[in-house]
């Protein structure tokens, strides 16, 4: 009898598994695809991550921030992040990024963490099509910052562009 | 290069591999295992999307694992010194340890190391009575639909870490092998529990 996906919620890995899985990915499809269809590909890893998580682990509330401190905790463990609001939207700071290494050489074209982007555009994009109190109806994400790419954080910015 | 000089391990160096798993796991950063679990199924089917094929997608995953496990490895060289050697039977400490150190209480259930035949070929088969990579695989959300008509291996991303792993350490030990893994039996095919066979042949003097 095999594991089942609720024992794997409970369980935990080295983060290593996926540290090294998206650079590696990225780099052996940077070498037939271009730049924006590398993007594209693991962005939508990332939204059909969270599409399946959510079947598994879904949270309580609408409170935009609460909600990712909750998740990144069930997901990563405890990191240094912080949750940004804009007028238009709101931010998603990693300064200690669970995806990205500090110690590469070489930057980056295709962040190594954009498929959080990717998974938390889907995650919201499906908890506000069931629940009004979230404001707003739809949010596309981009990651705007990466450790990967040079830069001393993580940014992934979520832009409302739909309404209630 | 480092050179593996060891022809054998002992008791002692065995316990240190068996306290350096332990060691690795409780310092490493980690994940949610169903998280990481998504995170490899879902790159073969947006790979399988992109290519218009599992076969390829899978395959892409076993480079994308011997590339990872090459950066891995060399990483960690230092850290696996004492627990290398030039015999093939002791890569099961290698596997063990980084089994345990990699995905926590999960352990290899049966190891059986075959020596050379007439060819000089050794064989290691192992299983594991669990396996996070196709949990759940059937009912899933993306790949039920396709799974029956998936002839390749859901375990390609660690068939390429541990390709690359074993190869590694054979280059140390100055022996020129390749080094073929296929997982031949898996759980969620129906079959009682994950098996991986690796086949070892030795190179032709002039491929050396």
């Amino acid at each position: 009898m095999n594991l089942d996906r609720k024992k794997l919620l409970k369980s935990k890995v080295l983060v290593d598994l996926l540290k090294l899985n998206f650079p590696a990915l990225i780099s052996i499809l940077l070498r037939d695809y271009d730049n924006k269809t590398v993007r594209q590909v693991l962005k939508n890893i990332g939204s059909d991550m969270a599409e399946s998580w959510l079947q598994y682990f879904r949270p309580k509330g609408y409170n935009v921030k609460l909600i990712l401190k909750v998740n990144t905790k069930k997901t990563f463990g405890k990191l240094k992040m912080q949750v940004k609001k804009h007028d238009d939207g709101f931010s998603l700071i990693f300064y200690e990024c669970p995806l990205c290494r500090r110690d590469i050489e070489i930057k980056s074209e295709v962040p190594y963490c954009i498929s959080i982007s990717g998974f938390y555009e889907r995650y919201f994009n499906i908890l506000a099509s069931e629940n009004d109190k979230f404001g707003f109806k739809k949010i596309e994400g981009t990651t705007i910052k990466s450790i990967s790419g040079g830069n001393n954080y993580c940014e992934h910015y979520f832009k409302i562009i739909e309404k209630y | 290069m480092y050179e593996i000089k060891k022809e054998k391990l002992g008791f002692k160096e065995k316990l240190l591999g068996s306290l350096g798993k332990r060691y690795m796991w409780m310092k490493g950063k980690k994940a949610n295992k169903l998280l990481v679990q998504l995170g490899f199924l879902y790159s073969v089917y947006e790979l399988a999307k992109l290519t218009g094929d599992y076969e390829k997608a899978l395959d892409i995953m076993k480079q994308v694992g011997f590339e990872a496990g090459n950066d891995l490895i060399y990483e960690s060289i230092e850290l696996a010194k004492p627990i290398l050697s030039r015999s093939i039977e002791d890569l099961k400490v290698i596997l063990n340890s980084s089994w345990y150190a990699f995905l926590g209480k999960e352990k290899i259930d049966y190891f059986e190391y075959f020596p050379p035949d007439e060819n000089g070929i050794e064989k290691v088969i192992w299983r594991c009575n669990k396996c996070m990579l196709c949990s759940g695989i059937q009912d899933d959300i993306f790949l039920k639909d396709d799974f029956d008509k998936i002839e390749g291996s859901f375990s390609s991303i660690l068939i390429g870490i541990f390709e690359a792993f074993f190869s590694t350490v054979l280059e140390y030990a100055g022996k020129s092998y390749d080094v073929k893994m296929t997982e031949t039996k898996c759980l969620a095919k129906g079959d009682p529990y994950q098996e991986i066979t690796v086949i070892f042949t030795p190179k032709p003097k002039d491929e050396e």
